[in-house]
């Protein structure tokens, strides 16, 4: 290998980035080379500027940072709103359960009319049908239905 | 803020920072393409698979943003003027030595360099987090570091 093919590799050389063959054959001129030799130690001078001249960022960017992020989470919301919306849809909650009448609204008609007439069981005898079918009806319309 | 992030920002936002300033120039624009990048990261964070993804993620957007911003800018890269330092902060010759170096390469050379050098990627890596292929990576990057010798060379600054 010659000084101009030696040169153009000795970047990739210094950064372990050739094939062992080609590796091999760049160490091989480097120690016949001073010239070339001389040119990996001014590279590696060069990646040192790179190294030395890091800055840090200012402590700024971190605090933007942090604010940005916890910015969807306003205090007020998980301080006060949020608890206040638990507790209002657990108010809700039990609200319904306890008003909506219509769970428990068969047995209280069925309770209303066995006490008003005195009857144990409700039955409503079908015309149409055959003489010892019962056909025994609950519902909404119950009172509609019962006579 | 979650201590995953805190981590994350003190393993990788010095590296950041400096790829966006070497390719920037400019404190203010660097600190704040820097942040966007890491609020977009922790803001998705649950989408990244491990920490080289993040990693990837990390400067493939760094890279893209202020590629973006510099076209937007019209900046162009042989302008020699060194990086202003406000404030305390002192200028060693180091320093400006390599800031003049970086101001003789256009962005898509300096990229791949500052990611060598600063984010001490692999060229895979490279080729990975800009989205271009193995031989051009090499292709860039030698092509970038011949230019810096030369200028180097010509002002016997090595």
């Amino acid at each position: 290998m010659n000084c101009k093919n030696t040169i153009g590799r000795l970047y990739d050389y210094s950064r372990n980035e050739l094939s062992g063959n080609d590796k091999s054959t760049v160490e091989n001129h480097l120690k016949e080379c001073p010239s070339c030799a001389e040119e990996l130690k001014k590279l590696a001078l060069l990646s040192a500027l790179f190294k030395s001249g890091l800055r840090e960022p200012s402590p700024a960017v971190l605090a933007g940072i942090k604010k940005r992020l916890s910015a969807g989470r306003h205090p007020l919301f998980s301080v006060i709103l949020r608890p206040a919306l638990a507790m209002a849809a657990a108010v809700f909650l039990l609200a319904g359960v306890f008003l909506y009448p219509g769970l428990d609204r068969k047995a209280k008609l069925s309770n209303t009319l066995m006490n008003d007439y005195n009857i144990t069981e409700t039955a409503l005898y079908d015309d149409n049908a055959e003489f010892d079918e019962v056909s025994y009806i609950y519902g909404n319309d119950y009172d509609n239905e019962v006579f | 803020m979650d201590l995953r992030f805190e981590k994350i920002y003190k393993e990788n936002s010095k590296y950041v920072y400096n790829v966006a300033l070497g390719m920037l120039r400019n404190r203010d624009e660097a600190e704040d393409i820097m942040q966007n990048v890491f609020i977009k990261l922790f803001e998705g964070y649950g989408s990244f698979r491990g920490d080289a993804d993040i990693k990837t993620y990390l400067y493939r957007m760094t890279v893209n943003k202020t590629i973006d911003y510099m076209r937007s800018q019209n900046l162009h890269s042989n302008k020699l003027e060194l990086i202003e330092q406000p404030g305390p902060q002192k200028t060693d010759s180091s320093v400006s030595l390599l800031d003049a170096l970086l101001d003789r390469l256009n962005p898509e050379l300096k990229a791949p360099i500052l990611l060598a050098e600063i984010g001490g990627f692999s060229y895979k890596e490279i080729s990975e987090i800009m989205n271009i292929n193995l031989g051009t990576v090499k292709s860039r990057i030698n092509r970038g570091i011949a230019k810096l010798r030369e200028y180097a060379d010509k002002e016997a600054l090595l």
